[in-house]
């Protein structure tokens, strides 16, 4: 600052904003001071050089003020649900009030158990803080009954961990980002799973107040949504659901779970084909269509990723066994057929060996099927190396029914007891008493295990830095170079294990694969299961998802299959046939939907795909049209302006070479910590089409019932040539002598669904 | 200062203001229509304050939609006496402040420094093109609180008063900021030449 001329000063005298004194006052400044002068002359090159930058039109995006059209209207949408909820937190707690006072404590608790199911987190915190001044109040009173009841309700609510969550750690929920900018707005998520447990514990506590015995049946109570009229369901059902209702209430689908107040509908931005999720209730299953027929002559060549989850199977089990049909999204019908064991050959060199039969289909005439199994070397029974698990397991309130966590621990049980000394076993517990329950102990110390597994219990605010990324550390801690260093976590459905968000979660466990941590997921109770993110978490983790219905699917998954579900052989497996033209003019990969790959993401090894354990096999059944056949191969509308290449003829490779080979199946592989993937060539003989049903193996006629019964379910228009009645033979015929219990329950499963979708005929006329 | 002086500054002829006001009366009631309308004349300049601030066209369109929407949202609360742009220059002010102060910004920070962004796009005048890149990447280098005041005073030409009012700070501070503003601008740009 020059003679107390400051830069602004001489700024503001170039633009001649200066007051007349102070303008005198610079201007004399400037005569007396040649040094000033020359500050002068550089500041005036500055301020030229802004004057410049002015009047530069701003680069606007056509559609701009659209983008802020859209977000005033979702804020407005916001607060209506704000509204709503509060309209709703309002109803409730007047009925509350007026069954406290006139009609006394148990119908309250009934009143108050209901809206509570309505309520979730944020809400449940307003109901609290309701119940404050009028606990109050009835303690002024004097009045016992009243001031116990309201002072447990505040009470109880404070302690739902819908209250704490939401207050000290909400979920982010990425708004729409344009361009590189990452603006990252928090929004608490409305979650159900943490009220159903607490509004238990409530009912229980003022039903206790009253002097009234306890409610003995402690199941959820579906059927509590009518106790409130349609008015107050309507407004507190989202219009998602409601629309969901209305689609439930027309068929047999998913069981009804508690309706939930404005969900925000999460949206995975990890699957590359854009697969939108159907909201049924609060089960999640991604939504894919089905592969269609395919003229070899447009496109001989059938690539998908080889994939040995089961969830899809148990999941159907389970809805089945419930007198439910599951929806068709939920249907993966490599599932079905992979769940089973099919007798294959063991390889004798390599890690694979490749099974194939072709027969005529019994149930579409005209068309063959072709079944095709991959099976991987069964390693060692016994490795030299031990392996390391770490199991992160849900404890949130919601996980305390039989089939959660109870199963569970009786899952874990049985997986302790096959831990040798040299294996490691820890386990985290999160959203709710988070943290390490069990530092990674060694197979030889059964009884820390067992106590450690016996004492996990269901609900506790959360606290604790349990979570995803203790596992991880643990599971570096205690690695095993070259063994199984696995993760798996289990759960009903709640993924705050300690990530900021889903894709978060999927960043993180794709890095943790990368340094040879895998992970696998198992799947507990119903209502809240996501299988979508389930499987997703599982593919990106290198491992498989599992939906573990009873007991006996958890023997399956840990005990009987544990080696081959937890030792990858190989991993990124891919599976490619390629069709002979000659023999085979259309093809229709049954299954596999969502696992199909383009061409060149065969020999891409930066394409994930799926991993298969030892002594696994993927079993893969196509429908096919052998040429020749008097079926017209489905006809393309005709082009406008080109000629259609001649296509009637396919154009055959004159090499008498392959004249005996149906088509070729190739398998691409890495070792479980390689980079650079194997080949492996198959050729499919035509000499081994067998020319009737009748004659082929129990194998394939047992894995063709699986399959049209998958496509039934799927609703597939390819079902539409039988019924299930005619599957039903099928399968009869299928098992007959057979004594495999997993095939004779599926039996059982395809009759139960006769009868559930109504084709079953009556008893009495039979 | 009066804000008074702000709309005789900024040559706003009778008939705009009326019809503006007009469109902020139905916007105020609920009138979408109006309020695109609304953002359709402002946006540009928004647009181009914030980008000026944040050197980023992309992160400036995402604060500018922010800014619009809480314009939308405080609607009511906007008196008639000052200038509607005015008072838009402060929301997206305070909306710059708090993207400065937030974790997202402090990862880009380093990218900021030496940003290239801001393109030239008067392709026929070089000079002046080269003048805006210099300009530009020293006014990245400065802190907030100072380039909101370059941005205010010397680009988009307002008066000293009229930013102290736009800001909400004494004139004293304006100045005082303007003047390290300046000083520091001078120093990074006669570095760069000097390359």
């Amino acid at each position: 600052m020059k003679n107390n001329i400051a830069s602004s000063d001489l700024h503001r005298f170039w633009k001649d904003e200066l007051a007349q004194s102070d303008k005198v006052r610079v201007a004399q400044a400037l005569e007396n001071s040649a040094e000033l002068r020359a500050e002068f002359e550089s500041q005036r090159k500055l301020f030229e050089q802004l004057d410049a930058v002015r009047n530069v039109p701003a680069r606007v995006s056509p559609d701009f003020s659209k983008q802020v059209l859209k977000k005033v209207n979702s804020w407005k949408k916001e607060r209506l649900y704000m509204v709503r909820n509060i309209s709703a937190i309002a109803l409730s707690f007047m009925l509350l009030v007026s069954g406290v006072l006139v009609l006394g404590p148990k119908v309250s608790a009934q009143a108050l158990s209901s809206a509570l199911m309505y309520l979730e987190g944020s809400a449940g915190a307003l109901m609290m803080l309701l119940c404050v001044p009028f606990a109050l109040w009835a303690v002024l009173k004097k009045n016992l009954r009243l001031s116990a009841g309201f002072c447990t309700a505040a009470l109880s609510l404070f302690f739902l961990r819908g209250f704490n969550s939401t207050f000290f750690s909400t979920k982010d929920v990425h708004i729409e980002q344009t361009g590189s900018a990452h603006l990252e707005r928090q929004l608490p998520v409305y979650n159900d799973t943490r009220v159903s447990r607490s509004l238990e514990v409530i009912s229980g506590m003022l039903e206790r107040m009253a002097d009234q015995k306890p409610a003995d049946n402690r199941q959820r109570q579906p059927a509590s949504a009518g106790t409130l009229s349609e008015p107050v369901q309507d407004l507190a059902l989202g219009v998602e659901s409601k629309d969901a209702r209305r689609a439930a209430t027309g068929k047999e689908l998913v069981v009804p779970a508690f309706p939930r107040v404005f969900v925000e509908r999460e949206t995975s931005a990890y699957q590359p084909q854009s697969a939108s999720v159907a909201v049924l209730s609060g089960e999640r299953y991604g939504q894919y269509s089905e592969n269609p027929r395919i003229n070899v002559s447009e496109n001989p060549v059938s690539t998908f990723a080889a994939d040995v989850d089961t969830g899809s199977y148990s999941n159907m089990r389970r809805l089945i066994r419930q007198g439910m049909l599951p929806s068709p999204d939920a249907v993966r019908i490599e599932e079905y057929l992979n769940y089973f064991k099919y007798s294959y050959s063991n390889p004798s060199e390599g890690p694979f060996a490749v099974d194939y039969e072709i027969a005529p289909s019994p149930l579409e005439t005209g068309r063959f099927l072709l079944k095709v199994g991959v099976k991987a070397r069964q390693a060692q029974a016994v490795s030299d190396k031990g392996w390391n698990i770490v199991f992160l397991v849900d404890v949130s309130g919601s996980m305390d029914e039989p089939d959660k966590l109870p199963l569970l621990q009786q899952s874990l049980q049985l997986l302790a007891r096959q831990m040798r000394p040299i294996d490691r076993i820890a386990i985290v517990s999160y959203a709710g008493a988070a943290g390490l329950r069990l530092a990674s102990t060694s197979g030889a110390d059964q009884a820390n295990i067992s106590r450690a597994i016996t004492e996990l219990s269901a609900g506790g605010s959360t606290n604790g830095s349990g979570g995803i990324e203790l596992a991880y550390e643990i599971a570096k801690q205690n690695f095993i170079q070259g063994s199984v260093n696995r993760v798996v976590l289990a759960t009903d459905g709640d993924f705050n294990v300690g990530t900021t968000s889903f894709d978060a979660l999927m960043n993180l466990v794709e890095q943790k694969r990368r340094s040879g941590v895998t992970l696998t997921t198992l799947g507990f109770g119903q209502g809240n299961i996501n299988e979508h993110n389930m499987e997703q978490l599982a593919d990106q983790g290198n491992g498989n998802y599992f939906y573990i219905d009873s007991f006996r699917e958890a023997r399956k998954v840990l005990e009987q299959d544990m080696l081959s579900n937890f030792e990858v052989l190989a991993k990124d497996v891919k599976l490619q046939v390629e069709f002979n033209p000659t023999h085979v003019s259309q093809y229709r990969l049954i299954g596999f939907d969502n696992r199909k790959l383009n061409r060149e993401d065969f020999t891409n090894d930066l394409k994930d795909a799926g991993e298969v354990g030892s002594g696994h096999s993927v079993t893969a059944l196509y429908e096919i049209t052998l040429s020749g056949s008097p079926l017209i191969p489905d006809a393309l509308p005709a082009l406008r302006y080109q000629d259609e290449k001649q296509a009637a003829a396919p154009v055959a490779k004159s090499d008498t070479r392959f004249q005996n080979e149906l088509g070729i199946l190739r398998i691409r592989y890495k070792a479980p910590d390689g980079d650079r993937s194997t080949q492996a060539d198959f050729p499919l003989l035509s000499s081994k089409v067998s020319g009737e049903f009748k004659s082929a193996s129990k194998d394939f006629k047992f894995a063709a019932a699986v399959a049209y019964f998958g496509q039934f379910l799927r609703q597939s228009q390819f079902a539409r040539n039988y019924t299930l009645n005619d599957v039903n033979s099928l399968v009869q015929e299928a098992i007959a002598g057979d004594s495999d219990e997993a095939r004779r329950e599926f039996a059982q499963l395809v009759s139960d669904a006769k009868a559930i979708s109504g084709q079953g005929g009556r008893a009495l006329e039979r | 200062m009066k804000l008074a002086s702000i709309v005789q500054e900024h040559e706003v002829s009778e008939s705009d203001e009326d019809s503006e006001a007009l469109l902020i009366a139905s916007a105020r009631a609920g009138d979408h229509a109006a309020f695109e309308s609304l953002v359709r004349l402002h946006q540009d300049r928004i647009v181009g304050q914030l980008t000026r601030m944040t050197s980023s066209a992309d992160v400036a369109e995402e604060l500018a939609q922010e800014v619009f929407l809480k314009a939308y949202q405080s609607l009511r609360a906007f008196r008639s006496q000052s200038k509607f742009s005015t008072w838009l220059i402060r929301i997206a002010f305070n909306t710059a402040h708090t993207y400065f102060a937030s974790s997202a910004f402090r990862s880009r920070r380093k990218e900021i420094e030496f940003s290239t962004e801001h393109e030239a796009r008067d392709q026929g005048a070089t000079e002046i093109s080269e003048t805006r890149q210099l300009v530009t990447a020293a006014l990245s280098q400065l802190k907030p609180k100072f380039r909101e005041v370059v941005v205010l005073i010397a680009i988009e030409g307002f008066s000293y008063e009229q930013a102290a009012d736009a800001l909400q700070l004494p004139i004293g501070t304006v100045s005082s900021r303007m003047t390290t503003a300046l000083d520091q601008m001078r120093r990074i740009i006669s570095r760069s030449t000097q390359l």
